[in-house]
């Protein structure tokens, strides 16, 4: 059983990313398709799947079961076809591994450390009453939003509904059910360290970006000192950087260590990257139906962050169709947010 | 989440914990603002960060967020934009390159880091963190006690002391609880009036007793540092076990087994 579940984890949290990522990453400027980016930008399509359909599946009232059939099949069929795509095209480009020197060694040492502490520590934070309670309700009743997951009663308080857009604890749930893994271990141990590397590979590629040419020697480096900065933090209990290392599966802990960093990456690579830049704004709409699925309050922030940003690099930049192109994210999370009012009458 | 009725300068005195942090992050804008030649990199970097502050401190837009929107206790998410690592980081390398030489370089380097290790705070050590001793990462005494709790595979309701109450039903779903963890966060929920006997310093046992009988609950698990004004014992429950800093109680008159032997149990108990 153990292995199976190994082979699950490899398979929805490897293969399925990477072969999704590869559509994205392999438009994007060569300079800058990653292993990383491939499996960061595929982990967020995932997701973003997962929530388009977990919003139908709530709606039509089924299962947690004909839910993860569904969206397994989706995934799989489509990894494998784009698998194929990516084998059988003629000049693709060659998914690039980080450079490893002594530098990427510290790097790669800070990120082991992260992954282990998160392993040996437990958090005492009562969020985790609705995030794995929640994941362990479905997955033990296979029905959403009808057992109460903090008594085990029927749910007869609204109080769900605030988060009822975010489909964080329910992807803890789908994965559960097709690992066989206890949530409580999946979101602590294998989804928390899973999150961490993704974060320091947005954090590694963001560097990519910054430190170009001759300052290329600055990027190891750069990150480690980020990854310091995060672990050795400066401030108060409400620090992103808090959020990140402890609770790390939780959904507006996913938005600090993803969402956020991955907007500031898009961002740069809009305004830094040379030719066509449709699949960024692309990736920028799957990053914002992936961000409701961490938490909703992205409906307002993300938008903010990403609309302000791209006005900010159209300036820059001294073109206007940044901000137009822009809009279709917008319109993404405007939809969503109109779901919401639907959802909650 | 926060108090409700902070303006947005408390708000960021708050998040700003020591100070340490911001005044890096302040100075790192100041010093990109004026240095950084690349377009791009001060668009995405300084004036994105500036106008989200601007933004957070402004009248109207905070007004809109905390008093319209209802989200005055989560305000302080808007500093989450603020890319305060990656800026601090980006302007420390930035500094450094104007560095000729290897060495002044590394030496500054150092200097950076010994006052970053000094000025902050070693995240693993703060208090919300605790070692696990177990694969679910859930206090073990929770575990021993659900485990002990589960006689048959059915479900089982168990009242819990405040500071537990949101592991239980993260390990196993066959305990029930008559109050669940809404009641912290909420400040209500169902079966007020258990919570709040359970809450007292001094447990008024017989008052406890009854009522959690008549919600039929099968356990309760009472912190050892509280007073107990009388024995359960005398009540219809009886001590199970102690579990670290917890006593577990179990009723003495209700049915712990499988369905399937509730016809003959209700039989040999003469219960209609």
């Amino acid at each position: 059983m153990i292995i199976i579940s190994i082979l699950q984890c490899i398979l929805y949290l490897a293969f399925i990313p990477f072969c999704l990522g590869t559509v994205i990453s392999s438009q994007i400027d060569e300079k800058y398709n990653t292993v990383g980016n491939t499996l960061v930008f595929g982990f967020l399509s995932e997701l973003a799947v997962f929530q388009v359909l977990f919003l139908l599946f709530y709606k039509l009232d089924r299962t947690l079961t004909e839910l993860t059939c569904v969206s397994s099949v989706i995934l799989v069929l489509a990894s494998i076809a784009f698998l194929i795509i990516f084998i059988v095209r003629k000049n693709h480009k060659k998914i690039k591994l980080p450079k490893f020197d002594p530098g990427f060694g510290v790097f790669a040492l800070f990120t082991i450390y992260m992954i282990v502490m998160r392993n040996l520590q437990g958090v005492n934070d009562g969020d985790d009453a609705f995030v794995i309670g929640n994941a362990l309700t479905t997955y033990t009743n296979d029905v959403f939003y009808k057992v109460d997951y903090y008594t085990g009663f029927t749910i007869t308080s609204d109080s769900f509904k605030r988060h009822l857009l975010a489909s964080n604890p329910l992807f803890i749930a789908y994965l559960a059910k097709v690992t066989f893994i206890h949530p409580a271990i999946l979101a602590h141990r294998v989804l928390g360290s899973f999150y961490l590397l993704l974060h320091n590979a947005v954090i590694y590629n963001i560097s990519m970006l910054l430190f170009e040419k001759d300052k290329a020697k600055y990027r190891s480096l750069f990150a480690s000192f980020v990854s310091l900065l995060t672990i050795w933090d400066f401030h108060s209990y409400l620090t992103d950087s808090t959020f990140i290392l402890s609770r790390t599966w939780q959904g507006k802990s996913m938005f600090c260590s993803l969402g956020i960093p991955v907007a500031i990456l898009l961002l740069l690579m809009i305004g830094e990257c040379k030719g066509k830049k449709n699949s960024l704004f692309a990736a920028a709409t799957v990053l914002a139906v992936a961000c409701i699925a961490m938490t909703p309050a992205s409906i307002y922030l993300l938008t903010l962050f990403f609309m302000v940003g791209c006005i900010c690099v159209a300036v820059a930049v001294k073109k206007a169709i940044v901000v137009v192109k822009a809009l279709p994210m917008a319109l993404a999370m405007a939809t969503i947010a109109s779901l919401y009012m639907i959802y909650l009458k | 989440m926060l108090e409700s009725g902070l303006n947005p300068f408390e708000i960021i005195k708050l998040y700003s914990g020591n100070t340490t942090f911001m005044l890096m992050f302040a100075l790192s804008l100041i010093y990109l603002w004026v240095f950084e030649k690349d377009k791009v990199k001060k668009a995405v970097l300084v004036t994105l960060s500036v106008t989200m502050l601007v933004l957070f401190v402004f009248p109207l837009f905070s007004h809109f967020f905390m008093d319209k929107m209802d989200e005055a206790g989560t305000y302080y998410r808007f500093l989450w934009l603020l890319p305060t690592s990656i800026v601090s980081g980006y302007a420390v390398f930035h500094i450094l390159d104007r560095f000729k030489n290897r060495f002044v370089k590394t030496g500054a380097f150092a200097v950076v880091t010994i006052c970053v290790l000094i000025g902050g705070v070693f995240m693993y050590e703060l208090p919300a963190f605790f070692d696990s001793t177990n694969a679910y990462q859930i206090p073990q005494c929770v575990v021993d006690m659900c485990d002990d709790m589960i006689v048959c595979e059915r479900e089982y309701e168990a009242v819990f002391p405040d500071e537990i109450l949101q592991y239980p039903r993260q390990y196993t779903t066959y305990i029930t609880m008559p109050y669940g963890f809404e009641m912290l966060q909420f400040g209500h929920g169902q079966n007020e009036d258990i919570h709040s006997e359970m809450v007292k310093d001094t447990l008024n046992v017989q008052m406890l007793a009854l009522l959690c009988e008549g919600k039929h609950v099968h356990y309760i698990v009472i912190n050892n540092n509280k007073t107990l004004d009388g024995r359960f014992e005398d009540y219809n429950y009886e001590l199970v076990g102690v579990y670290g800093d917890y006593s577990m109680y179990k009723s003495t008159t209700m049915f712990f087994d499988s369905w399937d032997k509730f016809e003959e149990w209700k039989e040999k108990n003469g219960q209609s």
